[in-house]
């Protein structure tokens, strides 16, 4: 099992430096541009009193979105690019995990091998686990040391906490991509549907905003229990979030396994 | 004492029956060829004994174990190699031979006595690699690890001569060491020189499993004879000897069996050209089992009837 984790590790190396650098390059970009609009946060807060509430709760914005650093990134970063590369990246890794090699014909080598397919799969899944892990400390925790160069106030215990939403958020994501990855045989499919999964999610937690009435769609939604503002302003995190982001990684990873020790594959 | 048991094995699709009752077994160290047209099941029965697919119905035993049941003792003894192989892109043929090394550590690997007896480059990448250099690697993979069964699928299609010949060479070397082989093949002459006993399948049921002496009894061959003067056509008509064509100046024949007693008597003409070519197995295959119902229904009648040879249409 070591040697498929490794494996799976050294073929992606570049991949995961590539989304770190992009995670890191992002949040500098916000840093550095945070002492601008920190200048103008007087302006934004009256500019964001005249909006509806229900329009800055769909779009995670915060009256202190502006004011301090931790609001800021919350609003800008974890509200729309981070949680955009780390399901890129997740579902990237699921995909060409089963679905993309019986797709390719590499399944073929690593079934004919004295290898199980629960240990093929659980290394597979440790693996991409991992990368998601070193994604979320260095797109994270790098804020520490740029908001030091610009001379910028943070509270880094807020981070840790943010960190835990967004690990939390991304293993239940990367676990419904591996469960699909098992199951089919076609990696379009797993992108397809995990896409169209968080879409229809990112919609209907926008419309429980927007509409009284549809209010309780929120509960369907990873967004709603995804809050980067209550992590990262407030540092809380609701206990729902852990039970639905655990809970959903944990059933799509035993589905997986099962899935895939007894499925049929042909390449 | 048998290498592979299959017993009433039976592997449905939906209301696709690939794989329909079939039944055998290889001797160990024998090379045993498994036959058939396209889409008769051979790849199907291979992907099950491989444990890439689960049967519907029925138990194959491997070295004396269940598959189902000691699957990982099993893989550590059968090395396979596909027909098409296809590995990874961006990998190098010494990163595939490391990451099954560091799969199966433990096991003695003669993967460097195979790249040179192969003469086969290592520090390609797979994507860059000829069809004929994939195959090498292909046969690397499958044979480092010594085997005690080798599974190929169609191993040699699409190959040079040359190269068939050298895969056809570290075969035989390794049944000489006691290495059971289970090959599916299209290549009579591959299958010739090879095997020792054939299974023929046909529409997911075996038809008859047969020594490979047995089946060249069955050859056909199409000979073309271009003669220089006039010629009586009732010389060429033989038992197991059918004209197919008249040509201008000879005669198309139709061959079954020996081919000698032709050769004889075209001995006694002024031949001006002679063309003989093999029938495809696959025409074999149309010829002798082509309205035939299948080996089971078969194994009750007298062996020699079953071994006779049809008069051609």
């Amino acid at each position: 099992m070591f040697a498929i984790f490794s494996r799976a590790i050294k073929d992606r190396r570049i991949i995961i430096l590539i989304y770190c650098l992009a995670g890191v390059a992002f949040l500098w970009m916000y840093i550095a541009l945070f002492p601008a609009f920190k200048d103008q946060s007087a302006s934004m807060e009256q500019l964001l009193k005249n909006y509806p509430e229900s329009f800055l709760k769909a779009f995670n914005v915060d009256i202190k979105s502006f004011t301090t650093l931790e609001g800021y990134l919350a609003t800008e970063q974890f509200s729309f690019m981070w949680p955009l590369l780390a399901i890129f990246m997740t579902v990237g890794f699921a995909a060409a995990s089963f679905a993309g090699e019986i797709e390719s014909g590499t399944i073929e080598i690593l079934l004919a091998q004295p290898l199980s397919r629960a240990r093929l799969f659980i290394g597979r899944y440790l693996a991409g686990l991992a990368m998601f892990i070193v994604f979320v400390f260095f797109s994270i925790f790098a804020a520490l040391p740029i908001s030091a160069i610009y001379h910028i106030n943070f509270k880094a215990e807020n981070f840790v906490m943010v960190a835990i939403l967004a690990f939390l958020f991304g293993l239940a994501i990367y676990s419904i991509a591996m469960f699909l990855s098992a199951l089919f045989s076609d990696k379009g499919k797993v992108f397809f549907i995990t896409g169209g999964l968080l879409v229809v999610m990112y919609v209907l937690n926008i419309l429980s905003a927007l509409k009284e009435n549809l209010a309780d769609l929120k509960y369907l939604s990873f967004f709603y229990y995804f809050n980067p503002n209550k992590a990262l302003i407030y540092k809380e995190i609701d206990s729902w979030s852990y039970v639905v982001f655990l809970g959903l990684a944990f059933i799509f990873t035993i589905l997986g396994l099962i899935i895939f020790r007894k499925r049929d594959i042909t390449t | 004492m048998n290498t592979i048991e299959v017993k009433n094995l039976k592997k449905y699709f939906g209301k696709t029956k690939a794989v329909d009752d079939i039944s055998f077994e290889v001797r160990r160290g024998e090379i045993f060829g498994f036959l058939g047209p396209n889409g008769a099941g051979k790849t199907t029965t291979i992907r099950c004994l491989l444990g890439f697919i689960q049967p519907t119905e029925g138990s194959i035993k491997i070295l004396d174990h269940d598959l189902t049941q000691k699957n990982f003792f099993i893989k550590e003894k059968v090395g396979y190699l596909s027909g098409d192989v296809r590995l990874y892109d961006g990998w190098t043929g010494e990163d595939h031979i490391k990451f099954l090394e560091s799969l199966r550590r433990g096991q003695k690997s003669i993967s460097q006595k195979l790249v040179s007896d192969l003469n086969f480059n290592p520090k390609i990448k797979f994507k860059s690699l000829s069809s004929g250099n994939k195959q090498k690697l292909g046969l690397i993979l499958a044979l480092s690890f010594q085997p005690e069964l080798i599974i190929m699928d169609e191993p040699t299609v699409g190959l040079d001569p040359l190269l068939q010949n050298t895969i056809y060479e570290i075969l035989e070397e390794f049944k000489k060491q006691g290495t059971t082989i289970f090959m599916s093949s299209h290549n009579l002459a591959e299958v010739d020189r090879l095997c020792n006993r054939v299974g023929i399948i046909k529409d997911g049921k075996l038809m008859t499993i047969e020594g490979i002496q047995e089946l060249k009894d069955k050859r056909m061959h199409v000979v073309k004879v271009y003669l220089n003067g006039p010629f009586n056509q009732q010389d060429f008509v033989f038992d197991s000897i059918e004209i197919q064509k008249e040509l201008p100046g000879g005669l198309e024949l139709g061959v079954r069996g020996d081919i000698n007693p032709l050769i004889q008597k075209l001995g006694s003409y002024n031949v001006r050209e002679l063309e003989i070519t093999h029938a495809s197995l696959e025409e074999i295959f149309l010829e002798f089992y082509g309205a035939s119902t299948n080996y089971l229904e078969n194994k009750n009648q007298n062996k020699s009837d079953l071994l006779e040879i049809p008069k051609m249409e």
